[in-house]
């Protein structure tokens, strides 16, 4: 009966919203609008329920609207399947696109989905996942963060603070990251492993993204090698915020005992300004959408893109120009904070504060 | 007004022979037994292989692990057992409570009106999809439905951020450990007999076995069959509740996208616990115990590194086994 019900009724019905939701915007007259504009930009992406997507959402918005632009964001479940079939739904509608925006949720997974997009012949811009080596011909340009350099930037920091630190010698640490498929995660965690080769990991366990879950995980690993542990990396602030719980139900004290790096500013920062957290970089979600259209559009305006990297610049007050094309890799900057109050209250980047791109 | 009859006499007039009530403890004795054997042998063999495992400090992280997916598959018992199959929207109703506690916390309601506030909308999410099954509909589809309806809202209560809040109040619920124990743990352990004793010795639990296992024979004995969905729907509601408040609570803050992949671990509890699908048989302590069996499993799978990959491959192989076991073992019976 379950699996009749979930056949008969539960795909169809899934099916329906998924093509309702792809031909609202003709439906409600988007496109009278979109005459007005200089054109669409598709955007597919894992669901903004997450709050990390939502600002990146925010961002995107901001700068099409500030551009000239409509977006479309089509936000599938965590769920590579359903976000190609939106793909397939998408071409097929023959919708008059500009440029494609492409997030995967499994990267390697999406690459059917990245090919027919590069098909199209509308260029697409990869942001956020770094692209799978062997892609490179379907897409035009990357904008987002650099999973290596972030996770480079927090193993430096955390070997700095074992260095200074007078409370704790680091020797076995614990890696919590992002689940199982996301290759955000595995980039990280190589960068980080390459970056501090002298720190011994005792496990490395997929988690996913929230304080929740990486307390589920960290509670049950924690009292097995309580004795032993030293450091913890996670792959944001979310997860470390789930294990510093996890330490200090287990008589260990964060900052203290052991040091922990979450690497990415997200969500709350009590446990960044209380010193549970050695420190924190500035990966803005906001930003990172923000610049994903202006590459979109950097590459619209000129045709051209640049060989190589560009490391966009870290101007507390001014944001990068709109002029001239993409380079191949546009990486967001991803500057460190420490814990102190001061450095927190009086961070800023590209005009915003430090509570803007991390408070949310 | 109906009257209320003994349920072997229910069963009895109305089967005409097919609900035993005595095979029916049976069986429910025998699936509690093939569990607690099936976590004896598990506990051995993860002692054996892994020293930390069977200390007191592992144990308490197990239950603790185990907790929030039990109490709501506890809720979930009800559903099964009154006939329902599963409520696919648990995941879902769990994520908005925990969304409205946080806003009224930040709001400054304050703890009691927030609580109570939060626990009536997840009894009224509950009964709600109750009444809507009561009515015929298809619980898998009504329930599926209702979990898109209730993830949306979480994500308009929440705007997409993260719901700070912004007071300690809350927090003992969340990180208390009265004697040692989480407060979740006190609720999972404290809960489960109660569940149990709702389920065997009231009205209401005879209700819910007697719709599962015969509806003719209920109907037929004047039992409102309706009642059944929305008396089981109402309490996971609850259960969904006490889960949201309390995610919400240990972090003092909520977000839409909390407790990812719930709904599979608490439908595996249910199964894994061996209660029949089909509806009739079945108490919440096997709920119970599937949940423990489960959060043993990947407790051990965990110490031991086991990829996630790994942990996915053996729990719903689990599963699948599970089912299949407890199917053949009511077919022979039949």
């Amino acid at each position: 009966m379950l699996r009749t019900s979930i056949r008969s009724f539960g795909l169809p019905l899934r099916g329906l919203a998924m093509a309702a939701a792809l031909l609202s915007p003709l439906m409600f007259g988007h496109s009278a609008a979109r005459a007005e504009s200089k054109g669409l930009l598709v955007v597919f992406m894992p669901p903004g329920t997450d709050n990390y997507l939502a600002q990146w959402q925010k961002g995107a918005r901001a700068k099409a609207k500030d551009l000239g632009y409509d977006i479309k964001i089509i936000e599938s479940s965590r769920d590579q399947a359903e976000q190609d079939s939106q793909v397939q739904q998408e071409i097929a509608s023959g919708e008059k696109v500009s440029g494609y925006i492409w997030w995967p949720y499994v990267n390697a997974a999406g690459t059917g989905s990245l090919r027919a997009l590069s098909k199209t012949g509308v260029p697409v811009v990869f942001t956020n996942q770094y692209p799978i080596p062997g892609t490179e011909k379907f897409w035009t340009a990357y904008a987002g963060v650099n999973d290596f350099l972030n996770a480079e930037t927090a193993a430096k920091a955390l070997v700095k603070a074992c260095a200074e630190s007078k409370t704790v010698k680091c020797n076995k640490g614990l890696i919590i990251t992002f689940p199982a498929g996301y290759s955000a995660g595995s980039d990280r965690e190589k960068a980080f492993r390459k970056a501090a080769p002298n720190l011994t990991v005792i496990q490395s366990q997929p988690s996913g993204f929230m304080a929740q879950e990486g307390y589920k995980t960290a509670s049950q690993i924690i009292p097995a090698h309580k004795s032993e542990i030293t450091w913890v990396y996670t792959e944001n602030d979310s997860l470390a915020d789930g294990v510093i719980q996890a330490l200090k139900e287990n008589g260990l004290q964060p900052g203290k005992d052991v040091l922990v790096v979450g690497g990415v500013c997200h969500g709350d920062t009590t446990n960044l300004l209380n010193g549970s957290l050695i420190g924190t970089g500035v990966q803005a979600a906001f930003l990172e959408g923000w610049s994903s259209v202006q590459s979109t559009y950097k590459y619209l305006n000129t045709k051209k893109v640049l060989d190589g990297a560009v490391y966009l610049p870290d101007d507390p007050n001014k944001p990068p120009s709109d002029d001239g094309a993409p380079h191949r890799y546009n990486f967001i900057p991803n500057p460190w904070v420490t814990n102190a109050k001061a450095d927190v209250d009086s961070f800023k980047l590209w005009g915003y504060p430090f509570k803007e791109l991390c408070n949310y | 007004m109906t009257s209320f009859r003994p349920i072997a006499d229910v069963a009895g007039a109305g089967s005409g022979g097919e609900f035993d009530p005595r095979v029916a403890t049976r069986r429910r004795r025998v699936a509690t037994a093939i569990v607690i054997a099936a976590l004896v042998v598990l506990a051995g063999i993860g002692g054996a292989f892994t020293p930390t495992f069977l200390t007191f400090d592992n144990l308490l992280v197990v239950i603790r692990q185990a907790s929030i997916t039990g109490v709501i598959a506890l809720g979930m018992s009800y559903v099964t057992i009154s006939g329902n199959l599963f409520a696919l929207s648990a995941e879902e109703l769990a994520i908005l409570t925990a969304c409205i506690f946080g806003w009224l916390m930040r709001a400054k309601f304050g703890l009691a009106l927030s609580l109570i506030a939060t626990l009536l909308f997840a009894g009224l999410g509950g009964a709600v999809q109750g009444g809507i099954i009561a009515l015929g509909a298809d619980p898998i589809i009504t329930t599926l439905a209702f979990g898109g309806f209730f993830r949306g809202l979480a994500s308009v209560v929440s705007q997409n951020q993260n719901i700070l809040l912004g007071t300690d109040a809350a927090q003992w619920l969340g990180t208390g450990r009265p004697l040692g124990v989480p407060t979740q743990s006190w609720a999972f352990l404290i809960l489960t007999p109660l569940a149990w004793i709702v389920l065997q010795k009231t009205r209401i639990g005879r209700v819910l076995v007697l719709a599962g296992a015969n509806r003719a024979a209920a109907r037929s004995a004047g039992l409102r069959v309706g009642q059944a969905a929305l008396l089981g729907l109402t309490l996971l509601g609850l259960c969904c509740g006490l889960a949201g408040i309390s995610a919400a609570a240990q972090f003092g803050q909520a977000v839409a996208n909390l407790f990812q992949g719930l709904n599979f671990d608490v439908v595996a509890a249910v199964l894994v616990g061996g209660i029949a699908l089909r509806g009739g048989q079945g108490s919440p302590i096997q709920a119970a115990l599937g949940a423990a069996f489960i959060a043993l499993l990947q407790n051990f799978m965990l110490l031991n590194d086991f990829s996630s990959g790994w942990r996915m491959t053996v729990v719903g192989s689990l599963v699948a086994l599970a089912t299949c076991l407890f199917h053949i073992l009511q077919r022979r019976r039949e």
